[in-house]
């Protein structure tokens, strides 16, 4: 690894959308928008990356926090979480351990403190790693992101963001700018993580579950893996075997063994195909448990 | 010849409650801001990619490693490191724990390991031995097996709460 | 201010933990320098290839470069047991990551930019990674590269034992009774092999050195070493100065566990330096450039035990020993790890092979425990197999078999205050399991059991290698103790304080131990061994009571009674007639008018050491002393993942006094941790290439916080007749039963043995899986 100092790139923090549409208009290529930085920073550092322009969106104060919007008629409830929260906010965050247990769950896994401390919602997902900690609760949480760049604003669901390990659908100019987390009150939500070391790790396979029953059978669930695909995964077929079933012990394994099938995990340094598969049952049956556990 | 230099900017800032300002290269790391143009030596080169922690600072009251963290990027925050830590040289009761409970050994983690302590116990007062162990697992040490750490940890909370 | 003793067997505070807490620790890359250069090395990518030609022109376009060197502009070779390193590689590379061009530079991004102009033309030629076939023991595979096909030519020293036109640096053997007889009258038999795969130290301190050729014809170095002297003899030899022209100085250093113990890159920046003009060169290395720098060994073990009547009488093992492509201490490993092998027990028909064996890898080096983790791994756990075996409990099974006072050892040596027994019965009655009433697994639900698993170890410490000191008491009453132990984290220079307050009555917090300097502290072979508080310590205990005999004759003089009537008494010379006290100060002026230091000198020199034959490995004393250590593991298994929770450690080790309780209990607990490191989690991946995959802490995992478990230190005290106070080495021992009794643990849980280590959940899983579909071939 050759290290080289100065590649050259400007770095300019906007203090407000008319200046970070400025900057981005007049900039041709070359922009790289810098959340907590807690890859990026390594990255342009050892020349994995690159880049012209630096854009740290740091200056975009508003860009942090964590706020509920209360149900009103025809409209549910939501969580708003803008992206330039850290990940401990979210993992202590009261308001999302009541409602959205799942995400809190898996902020407190990512890393280290120091890290968590400094990295990002919004850095997480657009990092596009398919074993993002909170990209599996967020897929179980039918989040939505809101997307801006200097040519306006849209919505997605975040299962749209990722296109592959480390690429994502957004445009060159294009940020997330918040993420939104419908509620559900009758829900319960849980996260498990597996790794060769009980901290500090990156996932070989996550999972997070959101399930709600209604006379004792399933009414709603969602399933998504990390490490299961080249990007995080909802697992439907193994969601529609369960749906109207009794959540017992003995469904949840059957599931897991659909998820498993729906699965395709690739073998890497730190794990190979093959265990990621004999774990994805474990995984998601454990999860479902977990999720339903926290039901009651 | 060819020799590149990076550009530059200018930052303001409060180190040790020292207020700087000074016109850094944009890829000047904190670590090496610290380390290398205010000498706060405290400040540990462990890994350079903010793995083991030994670089540990607070910046805004919160613990981060600074070698992953451009000086730029401290522009108007507050930093505090090892050496802000101790009052006009007097240790902080932190500090005394960790000697009087065998906290120490090689010595080369323990700044960045009180430096992260004192982020967990300036946020929740009353730690867990487990919150403990959650909060410096970014912290690594090779020969304490960090249970005297932990102790030292949870010592500094008693003694605090015993005073309130 | 209150007199404190602090004496031997207290726990004072570490003398060196008030600037450690502050953060006023000087680590060599703290340390600051005038006209400072930055040293950077361009290194080989090739495991094995010919260097066909080298351009260094293109550094000079480079601003701030001060000087470039490369393996043509430096002769010799060195090396610990065989000289059969180059600085820099010259017409080969044998590994990926060797040293091939450095560059000083005004600072290191110049350095580093310069290395991109440098070109260098190989031809990569055929590599060898494994240990066993790197030696031609492979059936299979029985012609290999030669890596070094001059090996016999090489300087040696006589530990080292090479076989000609192999690779093999150094072939130990040992021979006892006669196994084959042995194993045809056992009740059973039973043959297994094992591998514990490369690992590494992982100081949280990245290696660095300064060197200076300075003006008046010194060669100063800085380094983090934990042996200045040899360090300095290799300096010498290497450059071509007499010993008292090179001055090694250690500043604090930031843990070493064996990796800095033999001259390693020191030369290279040496030969940086005197290209300069007098300025220092430093070179600070990136946590991926200290992974390549040096590792541990991995080693593979095939082991034969024969039992009969519920008693080892025979074992037959041999062990590869990956050392890597230069020798390093790779002999000295296999030598003393060779003759322990057997493992802590009475057997009484043994033969081991130990060969160390050159491969396409980077540099193996001591690893805390110098082998002895490896072996302790391979005997372990085939010991809980051959109890199973014989239907006797692993604990039971140990304890008939292990080896007491009065047995001789597999060398002839007759034993001596042996406390491995203590260790077992120390731990069980701890853990709570009665010797023949191992207790069940606990079913704790969906795939998950929790058991308990125990292993030992013993550990030989080396040669009687000599060291020596000096306390030098000054007139006010302050004290130096110089002494050239180096204290990297153990706390060998606050029981050497604890030493001289107890022989003199001086308060700890008078006495000053100094940082290891060649031009001050004198001679001390190595910090390795585990041998600092018995070796360094006798010369320190030696020199203080030689300090306070003076002070007892200047007493005798001025108080008018004999010397052995003058006693101390917090801090002061008792006068014996009046039973007042005096100042160490007023004494000395009042017997010669002031104006002197006492200088007490001590030296540890141990008699009666016997080599160990060049074809038996026999020797009645080959060691200076030896540690014994025994863990039991509580351990939750999941089986359906793989994961393992280690819940508690019981962890005892047999320090014949422990001049330090609360130091000895932090040896207990970080050996036991890195133990466990390597034997759940630590591995160095390679490719098929021969490159580091995982030269990061993020890849390579080390244990955190989180990781670890409960861990109960038991210190248990059979005093040894030589070590001062009694007192015996500790720090290696704890880490060698820690991973054998978690896999021991595990074992119980699942009945299929996984013989290789780390216990990654992903290898236990497959392992399982892949034991299950043999059972049900079966």
């Amino acid at each position: 690894m050759i290290e080289q100092r100065g590649k050259g790139y400007e770095y300019c923090r906007p203090g407000s959308w008319e200046e970070l549409a400025a900057i981005l208009c007049k900039a041709e290529a070359g922009v790289m928008f810098l959340a907590g930085g807690t890859d990026l920073a390594v990255d342009l550092r050892t020349g994995k990356k690159s880049c012209a322009h630096l854009v740290d969106l740091k200056g975009l104060t508003e860009l942090q926090g964590i706020a509920e919007t209360a149900a009103e008629e025809g409209k549910k409830g939501e969580i708003c979480i803008g992206s330039l929260t850290s990940i401990h906010q979210l993992e202590i965050n009261p308001l999302l351990q009541e409602k959205a247990a799942a995400l809190p769950e898996a902020a407190c896994q990512l890393g280290s403190r120091q890290v968590r401390n400094r990295a990002t919602l919004g850095g997480n997902l657009a990092n596009a790693s398919p074993t993002a900690d909170t990209a599996a609760p967020l897929l179980v949480l039918d989040a939505f992101l809101e997307l801006w760049s200097p040519s306006g604003s849209r919505h997605i669901p975040v299962e749209d963001l990722w296109q592959k390990a480390g690429k994502t659908f957004l445009a060159a100019d294009e940020i997330i700018r918040q993420i939104t987390l419908p509620l559900a009150p009758g829900r319960g939500t849980a996260f498990m993580k597996l790794g060769p070391r009980q901290a500090m790790d990156i996932a070989i396979i996550n999972a997070a579950a959101s399930l709600e029953l209604e006379d004792g059978r399933i009414s709603q669930v969602r399933i998504a893996l990390g490490g299961a695909g080249e990007r995080p995964l909802r697992m439907k077929q193994a969601e529609a075997f369960l749906l109207g079933k009794e959540a017992t012990a003995e469904h949840f394994a059957q599931a897991g063994v659909l998820a498993a099938q729906e699965s395709s995990p690739r073998s890497s340094r730190r794990a190979s195909r093959e265990y990621r598969l004999a774990t994805i049952p474990v995984l998601t049956e454990r999860v479902l448990l977990k999720a339903l556990s926290r039901l009651s | 010849m060819e020799h590149k230099e990076a550009n530059s900017r200018k930052i303001k800032l409060l180190v040790n409650n020292v207020a700087r300002e000074d016109t850094v290269p944009v890829d000047l790391r904190l670590a090496d801001y610290l380390r290398d143009w205010l000498n706060l030596k405290s400040v540990k080169e462990g890994c350079g990619v903010g793995d083991c922690g030994a670089c540990t600072v607070l910046l805004d009251g919160k613990a981060v490693v600074s070698c992953i963290i451009m000086a730029v990027e401290a522009d108007g925050s507050s930093i505090v490191t090892l050496e802000g830590l101790a009052a006009e040289g007097k240790m902080s009761d932190l500090q005394e724990a960790f000697l009087a409970k065998g906290a120490v050994q090689c010595g080369f983690c323990t700044p960045g390991m009180i430096m992260t302590a004192a982020g967990l116990l300036a946020e929740n007062p009353q730690p867990t031995a487990e919150e403990i162990k959650r909060a410096v697992a970014g912290n690594l040490c090779r020969c304490t097996g960090y249970q005297k750490i932990i102790e030292a940890v949870l010592y500094t909370a008693e003694i605090r709460n015993q005073k309130d | 201010m209150t007199y404190k003793h602090e004496g031997v067997g207290e726990a004072p505070l570490r003398i060196d933990g008030d600037i450690k807490v502050l953060g006023k620790a000087e680590y060599v890359q703290d340390l600051e320098y005038a006209n400072l250069l930055e040293a950077a090395v361009l290194t080989s990518p090739y495991a094995s290839a010919k260097i066909l030609a080298i351009d260094v022109s293109g550094v000079w376009q480079v601003e701030g470069v001060k000087a470039v060197v490369t393996g043509r502009d430096v002769d010799g070779l060195y090396g610990t047991t065989v000289q059969d390193r180059p600085v820099l590689a010259r017409d080969r590379v044998r590994y990926a990551g060797e040293p091939v061009a450095a560059v000083a530079a005004i600072n290191k991004a110049a350095a580093m930019l310069a290395l991109t102009k440098i070109r260098v033309e190989y031809e990569e030629t055929i590599a060898v990674f494994d240990p066993e076939e790197a030696a031609g023991m492979k059936e299979d595979k029985k012609t290999v590269p030669l890596l070094h096909e001059n090996l016999m030519d090489y300087e040696r020293e006589i530990t080292a034992m090479p076989v000609a036109g192999s690779n093999i640096c150094s072939h130990f053997k040992l021979r006892k009774g006669d196994v084959e007889k042995a194993f045809s009258e056992a009740d059973f038999v039973l043959e297994e092999e094992y591998e514990v795969p490369r690992n590494h130290h992982c100081c949280i301190e990245p290696y660095g050195v300064v060197a200076q050729m300075e003006r008046e014809g010194t060669l100063h170095i800085w380094t983090c070493n934990q042996s200045p002297y040899v360090l300095q003899r290799n300096l010498a030899a290497l450059f071509g100065l007499s010993w008292n022209q090179v001055r090694v100085t250690i500043p604090t250093l930031g843990g070493g566990f064996g990796s800095k113990i033999y001259p390693s890159l020191e030369p290279l920046v040496v030969a940086l330096a005197q290209k300069t003009d007098h300025r220092p060169v430093r070179l600070l290395l990136s946590r991926e450039e200290e992974f390549l720098r040096i590792t541990n060994h991995g080693c593979k073990i095939k082991i034969k035990s024969g039992v009969k009547e519920g008693k080892v009488t025979a074992r037959q093992m041999a062990a590869y020993w990956d050392t890597g492509a230069y020798a390093d201490c790779g002999p000295l490993v296999a030598r003393n790890s060779g003759f322990t092998f057997a493992g802590p027990y009475k057997i009484d028909n043994v033969k081991l092979d130990a060969y160390s064996v050159y491969t396409n890898l980077p540099v193996a080096t001591a690893f805390r425990g110098y082998g002895i983790p490896h072996v302790t791994w391979a005997y372990e756990l085939h010991t809980d197999r051959l109890a199973e075996k014989a239907g006797i409990d692993p604990l039971q099974f140990r304890l008939d078999n292990v080896i007491q006072t009065g047995d001789i050892s597999h060398t002839g040596e007759e034993m001596q205050a042996v406390g491995m027994k203590g260790c077992l019965e120390a731990v069980a009655e701890a853990a709570g399991w009665q010797p023949g009433q191992r207790p069940a697994p606990v079913d704790l639900g969906n795939g998950r059991y929790r058991s308990l698993g125990v292993a030992c170890s013993w550990k030989g410490s080396m040669r009687h290698y000599g060291s020596s000191a000096t306390v030098r008491i000054m007139e006010e009453g302050s004290v130096e103790v110089n002494v050239s132990n180096v204290d990297m984290g153990q706390g060998s220079s606050t029981i050497f304080a604890q030493m001289v307050a107890e022989e003199t009555g001086i308060p700890l917090s008078k006495i000053r131990v100094q940082h290891p300097d060649t031009f001050i502290t004198p001679y001390d072979r190595t910090t390795s061994a585990s041998r600092g508080t018995f070796h360094a310590g006798t010369a320190v205990m030696e020199a203080a009571k030689d300090a306070w005999r003076q002070i007892q004759e200047y007493g005798a003089q001025v108080f008018g009674c004999r010397p052995e009537e003058v006693k101390s008494s917090e801090g002061k010379v008792l006068n014996p007639k009046t039973g007042e006290g005096l100042s160490i100060g007023k004494l000395i002026n009042q017997a010669v008018m002031g104006g002197i230091d006492i200088i007490g000198k001590g030296h540890s020199r141990m008699k009666g050491g016997t080599g160990l034959d060049k074809e038996t490995g026999q020797g009645a004393n080959p060691t200076s002393f030896w540690m014994y250590a025994a863990d039991i593991a509580e351990v939750e298994t999941d089986t359906r993942t793989g994961e393992l929770k280690v819940l508690k450690i019981y962890a005892a080790s047999d320090v014949g006094k422990a001049i330090n309780p609360v130091n000895c209990r932090q040896q207990i607990e970080g050996g036991v941790t890195m133990g466990l490191g390597i034997g759940l989690m630590e591995e160095m991946l390679f490719d098929e290439k021969g490159r580091l995959l995982n030269g990061n802490f993020h890849d390579y995992k080390i244990p955190t916080a989180v990781d670890v478990p409960e861990i109960i230190p038991l210190l248990v005290e059979v005093p040894h007749p030589l070590g001062p106070y009694g007192a015996k080495g500790l720090g290696e021992a704890p880490v060698g039963p820690a991973a054998p009794a978690v896999a021991n643990a595990v074992y119980q849980v699942t009945g299929i043995a996984v013989r290789r280590s780390p216990l990654r959940p992903e290898n236990l899983k497959l392992s399982w899986q892949k034991g299950k579909e043999a059972e049900l071939r079966d």
